[in-house]
């Protein structure tokens, strides 16, 4: 019994460890696999007016109305064209009213990785004193970085009002 | 202690049942199977000295009930401390129970409030069991509302007062089981009034009604307190309810007697503080019970927790086997004495008492399981309750269904296709999407005569209050309407219904000079009308005088001198913010609040409200209101790349307007001048900040919408067509986003904005949008 108990927290460290990696522009990002609901192929993005710009708006997933986002603008990456690679990865956020679906268009998706904790470094400091948000921390794999994001802040809106 | 030694066997053959009558004793309310236990103490007494002394005081104070007042619970616990071996029957408390007070602590206590029984719940161990009841009783409490009101009008209906009486027990039974002692005593008190009335031992009258009536709002409250808790509130504590039980078991007794109908009835009953309430009662000593009683009630109520939930089905059984007793303790001499003293009052009323009681018991208080059962079959239609959470979300799937199949009918595919057989296909399929929508939205309507029959009491209540002589004529109760609807009705309805009797309908000695019946007349009645439910509230009262409503907009600053107003128009203003043409304000109506949040009201449902009045015949109002609230007709519009939808209910008109109905104001600002009307034009792009096709308004259109009262023009580019849509919420993400209501999936399975009307014209536009 508690030989399988060991097993079983092995196994939900192990999914811990695993991280979706997915690209914006030239930068890679993490977001671990526990958040992520599922990936899907891009779609038409019905705008909603007066949000702020890094909201693109609202998909129809299987009836159920989730907002969706657009991360480059959201880190002030430089807008680019939708590929066939381009898709929209379906978070998973918890919050007080329950679980809530949220949606982030990614440039492409590339693999799973398991990254374990001594891979991770912390947010880097610029030594301009300002710690840059929504990251968890920087992963060395193969010689490449990738950002791990911190899901709760990213997929954070602010209420419109503040944007204007 | 010898003496409770001695009576160990005896102790434990009874300690059982007695811990059992103990119960019932803390939880049935004083009164009932008094007989029964002073019976079966008499009995105890004769084997053991020890339980002469408990008979003796038990009888005092059943002497004293006799004459009126209540009987303790003291000498029962008492008693009890004996059973566990705890101490001789002397009133010394042990310390963690509170010491049986001395009539001096007593009358102290008493100054402040009669206390209750507490109610044992615990709203964490059993929310669902407690949701349950609510809903029953809430049902329970309507059909007596309505059953009550039924036999003021004709008392001789005895179906209608066996169904209140059914409805009291089964409410009283789910108290019981749940623990809620004070729903459960006045369930009981109440029961017990009704079981005398329909064995017509008991006339109905006036005052049995007012009673009646008291303590359904008495449990209602209490209903809505465990609701309450339910949903997160404090519970609080249950109401006071010995001055109404009080009541109730005076009126009993006075009705039973034969006496006609007194009209001292404590007033104060239902109000939360009866300290004040008159004595009804003469009792030399009443107060030294009742202390007694809640000081017990507290330590008793404690250990005999376990065996609370079973106490509702417990009357039938203890009655029964008890009976034996009563022979049994025959030779007592003494205590027999006593006994029959405590049934002599009853005497008076009915012949034979003892037999009586244990008829009327073994009816009254079968098992619950069986009585919900027979309550259950009962209603014509047979039906389950369902958590709306699951509903709400099966309607959302079978919206989405109909969405793919009219997505999958309009494939191109499909439409090109010559195959006689798949097209038969599809429309079948069709057919049958269609049908399960029809099916599942019916699922969430109900008829609205649960909702007039709450009115019911009302009128009833206003008028006499205000002296008015109002008849009340229901049609329509049979027409169904959502849930959602039918809740959000409630209030608008009160409202105009309070108005019509405040200030439409005249005092009988008016409506006598002016040649009318003087009973008034007010109609509440429902129908549909083409896809659409009116609600109309119909009296015959004064009319609305449309002079009296100008002169009074005119000073309000509503309207000026030279404002041209219909007639229509001029009714409609009594809608407006502030505006009231009582001539003085009463308590029940008249602040002028009324009839505009009537009207948010109703407009927040997508309805309207049109009046008709005549002045000296009457005055009727229709609400119209959509059938449900989860379909819309929608105009899907375009604006540039986007497209939004509109719902028909908040558009007038639409045209393709011409450069000369274009005016503009100060630069900035424009209207459309449109048969000699200005209307004031909003630019959707500009609101939302979006790239139109054109800014030239002749090259779009424009929609006129009204929302709040207020009508304006909105510029699109084009319009779509007008199709049925689903509403679904954007989310908290979009909460605070203006101009939206939500969002629909249009045909095509992408997402169309709905839009709000009265938001778009009360929001800013985007800055650097500006005209041009």
């Amino acid at each position: 019994m508690a030989i399988k108990n060991n097993n079983q927290a092995k196994q939900v460290a192990d999914t811990s460890r695993k991280h979706l990696i997915f690209s914006l522009g030239d930068e890679e990002f993490g977001i671990q696999v526990l958040n992520i609901k599922e990936i899907i192929q891009m779609q038409e993005i019905t705008a909603v007016p007066k949000t702020a710009v890094y909201v693109k708006g609202v998909i129809n997933l299987r009836g159920q109305v989730i907002p969706v986002l657009d991360l480059s603008a959201r880190f002030n990456l430089p807008q680019r064209q939708y590929t066939p690679h381009t898709c929209i990865v379906v978070v998973r956020l918890a919050t007080s009213m329950g679980e809530r679906l949220i949606g982030a268009v990614a440039d492409g998706v590339s693999e799973v990785l398991s990254i374990s904790e001594e891979d991770i470094e912390p947010s880097p400091d610029f030594g301009n004193g300002a710690s840059v948000p929504y990251l968890l921390g920087m992963a060395k794999v193969r010689g490449k970085v990738k950002l791990l994001l911190d899901t709760d802040k990213v997929f954070y809106i602010e209420a419109s009002q503040e944007i204007n | 202690m010898s003496a409770t030694k001695n009576t160990a066997p005896v102790a434990d053959q009874l300690a059982a049942r007695l811990d059992e009558l103990a119960t019932l004793w803390m939880v049935d309310g004083p009164g009932s199977l008094t007989e029964q236990r002073l019976i079966q103490l008499a009995a105890l007494a004769q084997k053991d000295p020890a339980f002469a002394e408990i008979a003796k005081r038990a009888n005092v104070l059943a002497n004293d009930r006799s004459k009126g007042k209540m009987i303790a619970e003291e000498p029962f616990t008492a008693f009890q401390r004996l059973m566990r071996g705890e101490a001789e029957p002397v009133v010394q408390a042990p310390p963690p129970a509170p010491a049986a007070p001395t009539a001096a602590q007593t009358t102290a206590a008493v100054a402040v409030e009669e206390p209750m029984e507490e109610d044992e719940v615990a709203f964490d161990d059993d929310p669902e069991m407690l949701a349950g009841f609510v809903t029953e009783s809430q049902e329970h409490l309507a059909a007596i509302e309505e059953q009550i009101l039924a036999l003021e009008r004709d008392p001789s209906q005895l179906p209608a007062v066996h169904a209140v009486f059914r409805a009291f027990h089964t409410i009283k039974g789910l108290a019981g089981f749940l623990g809620l002692k004070g729903v459960q005593g006045v369930a009981h008190e109440v029961e017990t009034l009704l079981d005398h009335a329909r064995n017509s031992r008991v006339q109905i009258s006036v005052e049995i009604v007012d009673l009646v009536l008291e303590s359904s709002e008495y449990l209602q409250a209490e209903v809505n307190r465990i609701n309450g808790a339910l949903n997160g509130a404090d519970p609080g504590k249950a109401k006071n309810n010995r001055a109404l039980l009080r009541t109730i078991a005076t009126v009993t007794q006075r009705a039973l007697d034969g006496e006609p109908a007194a009209v001292e009835k404590a007033a104060p009953v239902a109000t939360p503080a009866p300290a004040p309430v008159k004595e009804e009662v003469p009792a030399p000593a009443p107060k030294v019970e009742i202390p007694a009683a809640a000081s017990v009630a507290a330590p008793v109520a404690k250990e005999e927790k376990p065996v609370a939930p079973v106490v509702p089905a417990a009357p039938a059984t203890a009655a029964v086997p008890a009976a034996p007793q009563v022979e049994a303790a025959t030779p007592a001499p003494e205590p027999k004495a006593e006994a029959t003293a405590v049934v002599a009052p009853k005497a008076e009323a009915t012949p034979a008492p003892v037999p009586t009681q244990k008829k009327a018991e073994p009816e009254s208080a079968p098992a619950i399981a069986p009585q919900a059962a027979v309550s259950k079959s009962e209603p014509v239609s047979a039906s389950i309750r369902i958590d709306t959470a699951k509903l709400d979300q099966l309607m959302d799937m079978v919206g989405e269904m109909v969405i793919a199949q009219s997505i999958l009918s309009h494939n191109p595919m499909f439409a090109s296709n010559r195959d006689a057989r798949l097209i038969g296909d599809l429309a079948q399929l069709a057919r049958i999407t269609g049908e399960v929508q029809r099916r599942a939205m019916n699922i969430r309507m109900m008829p609205i005569g649960p909702l007039f029959q709450k009115n019911a009491k009302l009128v009833r209540d206003l008028s006499r209050r205000h002296g008015k002589q109002v008849e009340l004529l229901l049609a329509g109760e049979g027409t169904e309407l959502d849930k959602t609807i039918a809740e959000e009705l409630s209030d608008p309805l009160l409202h105009m219904i309070r108005n019509a009797l405040d200030h439409g309908i005249e005092t009988p000695q008016e409506r006598t000079t002016a040649g009318k019946n003087p009973t008034a007349t007010l109609r509440l009645s429902a129908e549909h009308e083409s896809g659409k439910i009116v609600v109309s509230i119909s009296d015959d009262g004064r009319g609305l005088n449309p002079d009296k409503i100008f002169r009074k907009a005119l000073e309000r600053g509503l309207v000026t001198e030279d404002t041209q107003l219909t007639e229509t128009e001029i009714f409609q203003l009594i809608f407006a913010p502030g505006f009231s043409t009582a001539e003085k304000i009463t308590d029940i109506s008249g602040r002028g609040v009324g009839m505009d949040v009537v009207r948010k009201h109703v407009e927040n449902l997508r309805g309207h409200i049109q009046i008709e009045s005549e002045l000296g015949k009457g005055t009727t109002f229709y609400i119209h209101l959509p059938l449900t609230l989860a379909i819309i007709e929608g105009l899907v519009i375009v604006v540039g790349d986007h497209r939004y939808i509109i719902p028909v209910f908040s558009v007038r008109e639409m045209l393709r307007p011409t450069q000369e109905m274009l005016v503009r104001v100060q630069g900035t600002e424009e209207m459309i001048l449109m048969r000699g009307n200005l209307y004031p034009l909003v630019r959707l792009h500009r609101r939302f900040g979006i790239k139109p096709r054109s800014e030239d308004i002749c090259q779009g259109l424009v929609v006129v919408c009204e929302g709040a009262g207020r009508q304006f023009c909105l510029h699109v580019d084009d319009l779509l067509g007008r199709q049925e849509i689903v509403i679904k919420s954007l989310g908290e993400t979009f909460s605070d986003s203006t101009g939206l209501t939500g969002c629909a999936i249009l045909g095509d399975g992408r997402i169309g904005l709905i839009l709000d009307v009265v938001q778009i014209f009360k929001m800013p536009n985007e800055p650097g949008e500006e005209a041009a």
